[in-house]
C-alpha cells in the first residue's frame, strides 16, 4: 500500500514538473544562444535584455502607466460585454421571441472580423477611450453570447418542467435553472472571449493610442527597439495568463457540483 | 367526498394522432390510483395534463393546483445541494424547518448538504420525494417513480411511499407498467388503452393492508387481460402459429 502511494505521488510530481522543465529549457536555450552571439541583437535580443527593458520602464513609471491604461480598458470593456452577452443570451435562450429578435442579427454580425471595425470605430469615436472600449465589448460579447445561448439550449428541458411544476417564476427559471445549467458553457465562452478581448485591445491600441501596452508596442516598433517589443509581447502573455487563472478560479468555485461528480 | 382532482371528457391529440379520446377521472384525497397501460397508450399525457404541464384540446380539468410530481428520473438540479433542491418553490421562511422534516421522513437528513451527483439512484429518488412532500401537496403524481431503481431499493421505496401516503393523505395518481406494483400500492387500478380508460379494478385489502393471495391472482389475471397480454399465447411460439 505504502509503496504504491509513494509511486503514484512521485509520478504525479514528475507530470507536474515536465511542462515547466520544457519552458525553462527553451528560456535557457534562448539565453545562451544570444549570449554566445548566435542571435543578432537587433533581431532577437536575449531574455536578459528584455528584463532590462522591463526594469527601465518600471523605473521611469511608463510600464505601470501602460499596464494600468490597458487593464482599465480591458476590464470596463469586458464587464460591459459580459453583461450584454449574458442578459441577451439568457433572453434569446429562454424565449422564442427573444431568439427571433436577437439571435439572427448576432449570428450575422459574428462573421465580421473585428479588425475590420477598427477604422470604423475610429471614424465614429475618434481616438478617445470609447473606440477601444467598444472594440473590447464587441470582442467579448460575440463569443460569450454564442456560448451562453447554446449552453442554455443544452440545459435539460426536464429540469425546466420540474421548475414549472413547483411554480418558479420565469425570472427564477432563467436564473436558477437555465443560466446555472449553462454555466460550464458560459465559462468556456468567458475564457475565450477575454483572450479575444486582449487581442482586440492590442490592435486598437497600436493603431491609435497615446498610452497603453499597444501604444508602447507600436512606438517601440517605430524606433526599432526589439527588446521593448518583446517586453510588450511578454506583458500580454502575462496578462493573458492572469486572466485565464482568474476564470479558472471562478470555474473551481462555480462548478463545484461538477467536481463532486468527477470525484465519484 | 369531494374530489381533489377531477377531469371530464379530456381529449388530446398530437399532430392529428388522438392520444386521449375522452377520459374521465376523479381522485379523492387519501386515495391512491394507479394507471396501467402499454407504451403509447396515453398514460404519460394524462399525467402531464394533471400536472398542468400540458393542456387538453377539450374537456374539463378541475381541482387542486397544489400538485407535486415525482418523475422516473429524480430531476434534481445538479448545481444545487440536496436541501436547496428540496426547498424549490418555497419561501425562505417556510423552507428551513420543513425541509429538515421532509428529509427526515424520507431518511435522507444526513445527505442534506450533498451534491445530487454524489447520490445513489435510491437516494436521489428519496430527495425527489422529499421535494414533492415538503409542500404538503393535495395531489401527488408519480410517473413510473421506481422504474429506474434496482429490485431491492424498489421494495424499500414501496414501503416508504405507503407510509408517507398514509401520513399525508394526498390524492395519489401513479403511472406504472408494473402490475404487481399497482396492486401492492393502490386502492384502485385503471387500465388505459387507445386513449380511453378501459377497465377499473378496486383492490380489496385485508385488515393488515395486504392483498389476499387469491384476490391478487385474480386481479393480476384481469389486468393482464385488459392490457391485451394473452397468457396462453405468451407460452406458445407466436410466430409459428401465425404461419
Amino acid at each position: 500500500m505504502m509503496s504504491n502511494g509513494e509511486r503514484s505521488r512521485s509520478a504525479f510530481s514528475i507530470a507536474q514538473l515536465l511542462p515547466w522543465l520544457s519552458s525553462i529549457s527553451i528560456l535557457l536555450l534562448w539565453y545562451f544562444a544570444s549570449r554566445y552571439g548566435l542571435l543578432q541583437e537587433q533581431i532577437l535580443p536575449g531574455p536578459n535584455a528584455v528584463l532590462h527593458a522591463g526594469w527601465e520602464a518600471a523605473e521611469d513609471g511608463s510600464l505601470w502607466r501602460a499596464i494600468g491604461a490597458s487593464t482599465f480598458r480591458a476590464c470596463i470593456g469586458s464587464l460591459i460585454g459580459f453583461l450584454f452577452a449574458v442578459v441577451i443570451g439568457v433572453g434569446a435562450g429562454f424565449s422564442r421571441i427573444g431568439e427571433l429578435i436577437f439571435d439572427k442579427p448576432v449570428q450575422m454580425i459574428r462573421s465580421i472580423p473585428f479588425t475590420a471595425l477598427v477604422p470604423l470605430f475610429i471614424l465614429w469615436f475618434g481616438i478617445g477611450e470609447e473606440a477601444k472600449i467598444l472594440l473590447v465589448v464587441w470582442a467579448v460579447f460575440i463569443p460569450l453570447y454564442l456560448n451562453t445561448f447554446s449552453g442554455i439550449r443544452n440545459v435539460d428541458r426536464r429540469l425546466v418542467e420540474v421548475a414549472k411544476v413547483y411554480k418558479l417564476s420565469p425570472l427564477e427559471i432563467s436564473l436558477r435553472v437555465l443560466l446555472h445549467g449553462a454555466l460550464p458553457s458560459v465559462l468556456v465562452g468567458l475564457r475565450y472571449s477575454l483572450g479575444l478581448g486582449w487581442a482586440v485591445l492590442i490592435v486598437a491600441e497600436s493603431v491609435n493610442a497615446k498610452n497603453g501596452i499597444g501604444a508602447m508596442l507600436s512606438m517601440a516598433r517605430q524606433y526599432a527597439q526589439t527588446d521593448v517589443v518583446l517586453l510588450c509581447i511578454s506583458l500580454y502573455a502575462i496578462l493573458g495568463l492572469i486572466t485565464d487563472l482568474l476564470v479558472r478560479l471562478l470555474e473551481d468555485r462555480l462548478l463545484q457540483w461538477r467536481t463532486g461528480y468527477i470525484a465519484q | 367526498m369531494t374530489a381533489a382532482v377531477e377531469i371530464r371528457g379530456v381529449r388530446r391529440s398530437f399532430a392529428d394522432v388522438a392520444v386521449l379520446k375522452g377520459v374521465d377521472l376523479s381522485i379523492r384525497r387519501g386515495e391512491f390510483v394507479a394507471l396501467l397501460g402499454r407504451s403509447g397508450s396515453g398514460k404519460s399525457t394524462l399525467l402531464r395534463i394533471l400536472a398542468r404541464l400540458d393542456q387538453p384540446d377539450s374537456g374539463l380539468v378541475d381541482g387542486t393546483e397544489n400538485t407535486a410530481v415525482v418523475f422516473q428520473e429524480a430531476r434534481l438540479l445538479p448545481w444545487e445541494r440536496v436541501a436547496s433542491n428540496v426547498a424549490m418553490g418555497l419561501t425562505r421562511a417556510e423552507a428551513r424547518a420543513r425541509v429538515r422534516n421532509a428529509l427526515d421522513e424520507v431518511g435522507l437528513s444526513h445527505r442534506w448538504n450533498a451534491w445530487p451527483a454524489t447520490l445513489s439512484g435510491g437516494e436521489a429518488q428519496r430527495a425527489s420525494l422529499a421535494r414533492a412532500l415538503v409542500r404538503e401537496p393535495h395531489l401527488l403524481l408519480l410517473d413510473e417513480p421506481f422504474g429506474a431503481l434496482d429490485a431491492l431499493t424498489r421494495i424499500t421505496m414501496h414501503e416508504l411511499i405507503i407510509e408517507l401516503c398514509d401520513r399525508h393523505r394526498p390524492a395519489v395518481f401513479m403511472v406504472t407498467h408494473d402490475i404487481d406494483e399497482a396492486i401492492k400500492l393502490s386502492d384502485r387500478v385503471l387500465v388505459i388503452d387507445q386513449g380511453r380508460i378501459d377497465r377499473e379494478l378496486r383492490i380489496k385489502r385485508l385488515a393488515d393492508g395486504s392483498v389476499a393471495p387469491d384476490f391478487g391472482d385474480k386481479a393480476r389475471a384481469d389486468l393482464l387481460d385488459a392490457l391485451g397480454v394473452n397468457r396462453t399465447a405468451r407460452s406458445r411460439p407466436v410466430l409459428l402459429s401465425a404461419s
